[in-house]
């Protein structure tokens, strides 16, 4: 009874003391005041990919600019979900093939980043286009290279100030293509940008017409805020023979509810096509 | 085809250690307290918190572009002192001089296209309107003021940084005396000359002004005259503050303007950037700064960021969905 008492009168004095040092290092910043930001409450940046274009013809390199100290970059080019288990980009590496690139900075403490999602593609460059068009103008804050820059093999960033970008707030764009003599197609792409902060969503559906018909593809309104990427929006094509084409791209009438913009018209970048 | 591209932000794979976060680099390193300026948004409500600034007495000035309480005054501590303010629906720019003993300050309002002095208590001493006798000028609606500094004389420069980018110089009692910059890529012009101060750091009066899409700080004689550049690449630095031999700025965007990239840039008294809290670390290349980037998702969009005796930073945030300015406690 008495070493019990003795022994609960330690345990208070301890706890007293531990007390006393924890106010005293709390003023400087008790490494347990929650006071202050955690790191694990702390998210890392998405890692930022260095390239000279997503679009190439015979191979591209890939860096990433250094990360926060003790992250790694992990990566896949599957489809799959980078996890800590992923392979670790390090360096430069370099691709002779189209890749669909998806990347996540991980740190033993912090919360891991948003993922990096690119698709870098191979392609031929068409040199039998004779007239390119576009049926609406650009906005004047937005207004690109023009149309003939839609064949130039210059990709945009996740920016969408650059250059490379044409953007539109209308509820169709169209695009005609004029080829020097008919051409064999299987799939048409075009590459476009998704930043729901910024109000530029993906088109809601995209017409290809030729003289061989026309063909439809459809994409869904998204119901909840996605993260910022570069997209391209594919349409088979089903190898049809034309001299001619009308690619006819109509965005969503408006921003869906649960984002700050609903009811507005939301914005429809595109920087490229990509004819197969 | 139009996958969710968020990461696996995975908690359950995190180290179960808590650790403070400490942010910035070198002799600038702080922790974050993002609860400092946290106050009932029913009763004093922010939208923008757009500059903060120290007073004589120690308190922490805001203003938000919030026409329920433009003006926001609280301790260090973060305890509500004081609000006022319901005629600055474009409240921008806040410049805290103290003129005689009285603390005075200088809003910018890019909705009322005016700069409007006023005393510590609101009562306003002085409005100047759109510059009307600058040939860059046809009506109120060019101007867009977004920041004032004030010399030792009084004398009171204006940053036009959303409207014609001019520089405008006035004396203490309102009248203009001289008017330079203007938009361009010239050494001597301004893409979004959004931020000015007085820089007496060398013994003489020099301008420091941002030049907010071109990533650079131009120095600037009194007089109107360029001096040089500091290039920033990847900062896009909304207003110099200087404390002691440092500048601090709050860095809007950064790496290639995208949304939400913000962090804090600190330069040393050569203009080197030595410290990025939330950014990444500074690396000079014979002599020239690597592109700067954010690497921690901290803060949003920081507009500005003011520094008191202790050398803690106050952080307001543009376009932040209402945040309460952040305090940095420097260890």
């Amino acid at each position: 009874m008495k070493a019990k008492h003795r022994g609960h009168s330690s345990i208070l004095f301890l706890q007293k003391i531990a007390l006393a040092v924890c106010s005293i290092v709390a003023l400087w910043g008790c490494s347990t005041n929650k006071t202050f930001s955690q790191e694990n409450d702390i998210r890392l940046s998405a890692p930022i990919p260095q390239y000279s274009s997503t679009l190439f013809e015979d191979s591209f390199c890939l860096s990433f600019a250094p990360g926060y100290p003790n992250s790694h970059i992990h990566f896949t080019t599957d489809g799959n979900m980078p996890s800590r288990k992923s392979a670790i980009f390090t360096g430069k590496q370099c691709f002779t093939q189209s890749i669909h690139l998806k990347a996540i900075s991980f740190h033993p403490h912090l919360q891991a980043s948003e993922m990096v999602e690119i698709d870098f593609l191979q392609v031929k460059r068409l040199e039998k286009v004779k007239a390119i068009s576009l049926l609406q103008e650009p906005s004047d804050s937005y207004p690109g290279g023009g149309a003939s820059s839609l064949f130039d093999l210059q990709k945009g960033s996740l920016n969408f100030r650059e250059k490379a970008w044409m953007g539109f707030d209308e509820k169709v764009v169209e695009i005609q293509l004029e080829f020097e003599k008919p051409q064999k197609l299987s799939q048409l792409s075009l590459s476009t940008l998704q930043d729901h902060g910024s109000w530029i969503f993906l088109p809601e559906k995209m017409e290809v017409i030729s003289q061989d018909g026309s063909v439809l593809s459809q994409w869904p309104i998204p119901q909840l805020a996605e993260a910022k990427r570069l997209a391209y929006l594919h349409v088979s094509l089903d190898e049809i023979e034309t001299q001619s084409l009308r690619i006819r791209i109509t965005n969503a009438d408006v921003i869906p509810d649960w984002h700050p913009g609903a009811g507005h018209r939301p914005w429809l970048f595109i920087d490229e096509v990509i004819l197969k | 085809m139009i996958a969710a591209s968020f990461g696996a932000g995975g908690m359950n794979m995190l180290d179960s250690q808590s650790r403070d976060l400490i942010v910035g680099h070198g002799s600038h390193r702080y922790k974050v307290d993002v609860h400092w300026g946290r106050l009932d948004p029913g009763r004093v409500p922010v939208k923008d918190c757009h500059e903060m600034a120290v007073d004589s007495q120690g308190r922490i000035v805001l203003l938000t572009n919030h026409i329920r309480n433009n003006i926001i005054i609280y301790s260090k501590k973060g305890k509500l002192l004081q609000s006022w303010g319901t005629e600055y629906p474009g409240a921008h720019g806040l410049t805290l001089m103290n003129e005689g003993g009285e603390d005075m300050l200088y809003i910018t309002d890019t909705e009322r296209h005016e700069v409007i002095k006023t005393t510590i208590d609101g009562r306003v001493l002085m409005v100047l309107p759109y510059p009307a006798e600058v040939d860059a000028y046809e009506d109120a609606s060019q101007y867009l003021p977004t920041e004032t500094a004030i010399a030792a004389n009084g004398d009171i420069y204006i940053a036009d940084g959303y409207g014609q980018q001019c520089i405008l110089h006035y004396n203490a009692r309102g009248e203009l005396l001289n008017a330079f910059g203007g938009k361009g890529i010239e050494e001597d012009k301004f893409e979004n000359a959004h931020g000015i101060c007085i820089d007496t750091r060398s013994g003489k009066p020099e301008l420091l002004i941002t030049a907010r899409q071109q990533n650079k700080l131009k120095r600037f004689s009194p007089e109107g005259k360029w001096l040089a550049n500091i290039d920033l690449p990847g900062a896009y630095i909304c207003r110099p503050v200087i404390k002691g031999e440092h500048v601090y700025l709050a860095t809007i965007w950064s790496g290639d303007g995208a949304e939400n990239t913000g962090f804090i840039s600190i330069l040393d008294k050569n203009n080197r950037l030595i410290s990025a809290p939330g950014g990444n670390q500074p690396i000079y290349h014979q002599g020239n700064l690597s592109p700067m980037y954010q690497q921690l998702q901290l803060f949003k969009h920081p507009h500005d960021v003011c520094i008191d005796e202790d050398e803690n930073l106050y952080v307001a945030q543009w376009n932040a969905g209402h945040l309460y300015p952040f305090k940095l406690i420097r260890i």
